[in-house]
């Protein structure tokens, strides 16, 4: 594999996560818990991919479960109107959890379960999880910016009452922005688990999740920007890693890896100057709608 | 209630244990024994400090999910300042002080980023533990690492610098104390001081407390500063009340575990003190259900039960109350 190849394959999962979170930031939902939602998505995608020996069923388990636990998100925040800090910390909690145990329940009754084949190549080494972080980028653009679809949805985080008065339902499209979420949350599980590594580890996304959601703010809630920063990261990552096995000696290695979030923040520290969120980020309560 | 039970019990099952046996184990593991209390106290310690520096910044509505780094730098700096030469009974003050600047230097950066440019805490303080956790990595590797050079872990702090036991023989040291005076002391703060007021007011409506002239900016910087600080701390405390020495990786989560303990409290810091000993409880606990077979992860699948559950429980509250104002 090429070192570009490389590159795009490590943002992949990261990538979609930040696409995922990114339609969901449009419409004013704050989204602690793409990082469980990925989890979630990467467990199923491995045992389903064991079990039936299809990536493709992985892919779209991985998609469904995460979407489940999407709805869980949405039934707190959407109808309970809960913090949506407070039900993404639980949702997180609640995913390490449940794959932590259920990961051991599977491997106890079959052993060699959490190995499941990775997906095969398709073109320049890229699988098709990767492929589809790539067409996104172009993909998600054209629907936020051109489409009624899209308009809807940014005006929901922006100015819910117009799309009130206009006769849409800020509802319908908070929830169709969460579920979609859990979707590409449920992709980038995908794409970590039978996409790179072929099996599941405990917590195996490693904050890729919270790392997504600082990407998202230094893209400035751009998808095509995101998906640049999300490369960036990615090839500081890879190139972290070809260092550390290199034997370098120069810098000591936890400052290589601690490198990439020094530079996330920098880019927060001077991104922000003419960026701003949605405009109804966070916001729980009817009052504010 | 019993929709929690239930999942809770539902899932011990899949893990492919009894229930029962399993609360029995937690149970036991956690007061069955002196020493398993003093072990649950143990736990409790340094998730009601971190529980503190969460509520102090949730109260004005600063998202301080940093205090993970925090706590993990102010154990850094309480391991430096333990080796030092201070004489006597100052040892374990400069120690805990050190670990207090320690917390509050590391969350100057995204109270300065937010200061300056308008960060949201929420997020520079979340990518600041990763960074943290790369600095413990690091100091145990270079400056602070044994004298002897052979793991990746510093030299134990003087003897001086430790807290000492409560009960000899026992784990429990006289952290606990400054833990519980922590708590009172800021319950005190946020309730009858003009700061507390201005924190509540701040948290309540950011524009309203601009409109009125308060100082919003620099309340909130000193805000992330105690925070930070209280973070910091809560390292400091592990350090010369447990551990004694630092090393890689340091931290079991403390400071995200906080987050749950905080909201369980619905943010009173002295309700932070039950809330800090049922988690404290479930951590010591899970320690003795493990060697009865579950693994330790089945704490976390409770701990989201009891959170899902409270916010349940608070939209039913609502619920009601509105259709009680309705009849």
């Amino acid at each position: 594999m090429s070192v570009i190849t490389d590159i795009i394959t490590y943002a992949a999962p990261v990538g979609l996560a930040c696409y995922g979170g990114l339609v969901s930031e449009k419409v004013g939902i704050v989204q602690i818990s793409l990082e469980g939602m990925m989890l979630i998505g990467a467990l199923t995608a491995v045992i389903t991919a064991s079990v039936t020996g299809y990536t493709i069923v992985g892919i779209i388990a991985a998609t469904l479960f995460a979407v489940l636990t999407a709805a869980l998100h949405s039934v707190f925040t959407l109808m309970m109107r809960a913090d949506h800090v407070i039900v993404g910390t639980a949702v997180n909690f609640l995913a390490i959890g449940i794959t932590g145990v259920l990961s051991r329940a599977f491997q106890k009754s079959n052993p060699t379960i959490l190995k499941a084949q990775s997906l095969s190549p398709i073109i320049w080494g890229m699988n098709a999880l990767t492929l589809v972080f790539l067409a996104l980028v172009p993909l998600l653009w054209w629907l936020l910016y051109r489409t009624r679809l899209g308009i809807g949805l940014t005006a929901t985080g922006e100015h819910p009452k117009a799309v009130t008065a206009a006769g849409y339902s800020v509802h319908h499209y908070r929830f169709f922005a969460s579920l979609g979420c859990g979707a590409l949350c449920g992709l980038a599980g995908a794409s970590l688990s039978i996409g790179i590594s072929n099996n599941f580890t405990d917590n195996m996304t490693a904050s890729r999740g919270f790392v997504a959601l600082a990407l998202i703010v230094v893209g400035r809630w751009s998808p095509i920007w995101t998906a640049v920063g999300t490369l960036c990261f990615a090839s500081l990552d890879v190139l972290q890693a070809s260092l550390q096995a290199g034997g370098n000696t120069l810098l000591p290695y936890p400052i290589l890896l601690a490198l990439p979030y020094i530079l996330t923040l920098v880019a927060l520290g001077t991104a922000k100057a003419s960026v701003r969120p949605p405009k109804y980020l966070g916001m729980t309560s009817d009052s504010q709608i | 209630m019993l929709i929690a039970l239930a999942t809770c019990a539902g899932i011990v099952s899949i893990a492919g244990a009894s229930p029962v046996a399993v609360a029995q184990a937690l149970l036991q593991g956690a007061t069955g024994t002196q020493y398993n209390i003093s072990n649950t106290l143990v736990q409790t310690i340094p998730l009601l400090v971190t529980a503190l520096a969460v509520i102090v910044a949730f109260r004005a509505e600063m998202f301080n999910i940093g205090v993970e780094g925090q706590f993990l730098l102010g154990a850094v700096f309480a391991c430096w300042a333990g080796q030092l030469a201070v004489p006597g009974p100052v040892a374990v003050v400069v120690t805990l002080l050190a670990s207090m600047l320690g917390g509050a230097l590391w969350a100057l950066i995204p109270a300065i980023m937010l200061h300056l440019r308008g960060v949201q805490i929420v997020l520079s303080s979340l990518i600041m533990n990763f960074i943290a956790v790369q600095v413990v990595a690091w100091v145990v590797r270079g400056p602070l690492q044994e004298a002897v050079r052979e793991y990746p872990q510093s030299d134990p702090i003087r003897a001086a610098a430790e807290l000492p036991k409560v009960v000899a023989g026992l784990q429990l040291h006289t952290g606990i104390w400054i833990a519980l005076a922590m708590a009172v002391f800021f319950d005190m703060l946020l309730r009858f001081t003009v700061f507390g007021q201005q924190l509540k007011a701040i948290g309540n409506g950011l524009r309203a407390s601009k409109t009125m002239g308060l100082p919003v900016s620099r309340i909130l910087v000193s805000t992330v500063l105690i925070s930070g600080a209280l973070g910091g701390l809560a390292g400091g405390i592990q350090i010369a009340g447990v551990t004694h020495f630092l090393a890689d990786p340091y931290s079991k989560g403390y400071g995200y575990t906080a987050i749950a303990v905080a909201l369980l409290a619905r943010l009173s810091p002295v309700g932070a003190i039950p809330a800090a000993l049922l988690f404290g409880a479930l951590t010591s606990g899970s320690s003795a259900a493990q060697s009865a077979g579950i693994p330790v992860v089945v704490l976390q699948v409770i701990q989201a039960v009891i959170l899902f559950s409270i916010l349940g429980a608070r939209f039913t509250r609502t619920l009601l109350a509105k259709s009680g104002v309705k009849s």
